[in-house]
């Protein structure tokens, strides 16, 4: 018999790696890793503490040093951003599915620092607090790198496919579709 | 007069953790300024746009080896205090129980009638890359033999697997063997070899019969920092399998195994083998320079 809760972080945290990595597969390794690695810290973990932020963190530092690695062998001769594009599960209806994609494209250009502050609070509900624990920096670098990153994001979206849509009008380039 | 509004505290009302006061005051200010309201407009569609996007991808069935170390973990921290055992003290035992939940042994070698049978197997190369990666993973490296017990290794491998393979030497391309262990797996057993060089790279060889998988002939892979090559010896399937390696430095430790692992020349030996000349047999312990 699995935990709801345990279940619902584990859905969490397939959510989120695939949200970082893009990759189904890369994500579900990622996961994999951290379930395996959580199994065997089992003992450290405290009944009555926050299992979803303990969980989190384990996966938090898997990948960090995944991408420390990839950086060290990959140098200078291949892509850094291994892994993106494949990003979108579910093809929605057209108008929703080009700001979706839109979303997705504007996510694969932000620092990758700032996309896990934005996911961990903006997607996965966390507090600051939170996911100061889970990425390891003080509260205020998370405040910062979400408001950088909506920025961010929110620039992007605004100046992706301009031609698309007839939302110049007033002279700014405003995102208007809007998914109902 | 409350205290003008900031913009964090913009980003903490759009991700509601704000209290009712402070929320109040900056719902007023967004009355009164429309840019600023536009702009926390789109902030609350962000997050909207990220949970439509990625939400499925959470809700998907969890792999098979996924929903088996939930199980396994929901068990661990269900026991609580009893999570106090769990100490390096059996850490054999408890590798052996890792690899079994892991499924990467239990998968590969996955008796027929417990199998899901719309899930494919996972090839053998790919049970030697996650048997791999889960143990270079730790800190500690639980084995359950030590380098010193390689003789009995040896002999248990021919007892297991029920071949005469030998272990092999890679001390050519400066790996030595740091200890090994064996796993349960349906039609025998496997064992999983390790080996570091001087830097501390990890390089394990894995064996187990090859007689479910899907691996038929000599296959490479690389994929992330990992690379892999396996091939089939008579039944029995071998993979060498090395983090932080280059392909080349792969294969090259791979021919060294192969040619180690061969017994006395034998004339019913599969001709897929990696380069160099498989007679060439390297006496288990006899290091070459």
């Amino acid at each position: 018999m699995v935990q709801p809760a345990l279940a619902q972080h584990i859905a969490a945290l397939r959510r989120y790696a695939r949200a970082l990595l893009g990759d189904r597969i890369e994500a579900d390794d990622l996961v994999q890793d951290c379930l395996t690695r959580a199994l065997s810290r089992a003992h450290l973990w405290r009944p009555g503490t926050d299992l979803r932020a303990w969980l989190f963190t384990i996966l938090h530092n898997i990948h960090i040093n995944n991408l420390r690695s990839r950086r060290a062998h990959v140098a200078a001769n291949e892509d850094l951003t291994y892994g993106r594009g494949a990003r979108m599960a579910a093809p929605p209806d057209q108008d929703a599915r080009l700001e979706l994609r839109d979303l997705e494209r504007a996510l694969d250009r932000i620092p990758d620092e700032q996309r896990q502050v934005l996911l961990l609070v903006g997607m996965e509900g966390m507090s600051y607090d939170e996911a100061a624990r889970v990425v390891g920096v003080p509260i205020g670098t998370i405040m910062s790198r979400v408001a950088r990153g909506r920025d961010a994001l929110r620039r992007s979206m605004m100046f992706t496919e301009p031609s698309l849509d007839n939302n110049a009008a007033d002279g700014r380039v405003r995102h208007l579709r809007r998914v109902k | 007069m409350t205290p003008p509004i900031d913009e964090h505290e913009l980003h903490l009302y759009v991700d509601e953790h704000l209290g009712e006061e402070r929320r109040h005051a900056v719902e007023a200010l967004l009355r009164d300024r429309p840019e600023v309201a536009a702009r926390v407009n789109d902030y609350r569609h962000q997050n909207e746009l990220m949970r439509q996007l990625f939400n499925p991808a959470g809700d998907a069935p969890p792999t098979d080896n996924q929903e088996r170390l939930l199980r396994a973990l929901e068990q661990r921290l269900g026991r609580g205090r009893m999570a106090a055992l769990w100490r390096p003290a059996t850490a054999a035992a408890a590798a052996l129980f890792l690899a079994a939940t892991l499924g990467a042994v239990g998968t590969e070698y996955y008796d027929e009638r417990t199998t899901v049978a719309s899930e494919p197997m996972p090839s053998f190369a790919d049970t030697a890359a996650r048997v791999h990666s889960f143990y270079a993973s730790g800190t500690s490296e639980p084995t359950e033999f030590g380098a010193d017990a390689a003789s009995k290794l040896d002999t248990l491998l021919d007892k297991r697997l029920g071949a005469p393979l030998r272990l092999p030497d890679l001390s050519q391309k400066g790996f030595s063997l740091v200890g090994g262990r064996l796993l349960p797996a349906v039609g025998g057993a496997a064992a999983q070899l390790l080996y570091r060089d001087q830097g501390g790279r990890l390089v394990t060889v894995f064996l187990g019969p090859a007689d479910k998988t899907r691996l038929t002939a000599t296959q490479v892979t690389e994929r992330k920092d990992l690379s892999l090559y396996a091939w089939l010896d008579g039944r029995i399937g071998v993979a060498v399998v090395g983090g932080g390696l280059s392909g080349d430095e792969l294969r090259g430790i791979a021919e060294v195994a192969q040619r180690s692992l061969l017994p006395p020349p034998n004339p019913a030996r599969p001709e897929d083998r990696p380069g160099g000349s498989p007679d060439k047999d390297a006496h288990p312990g006899a290091s070459r320079t």
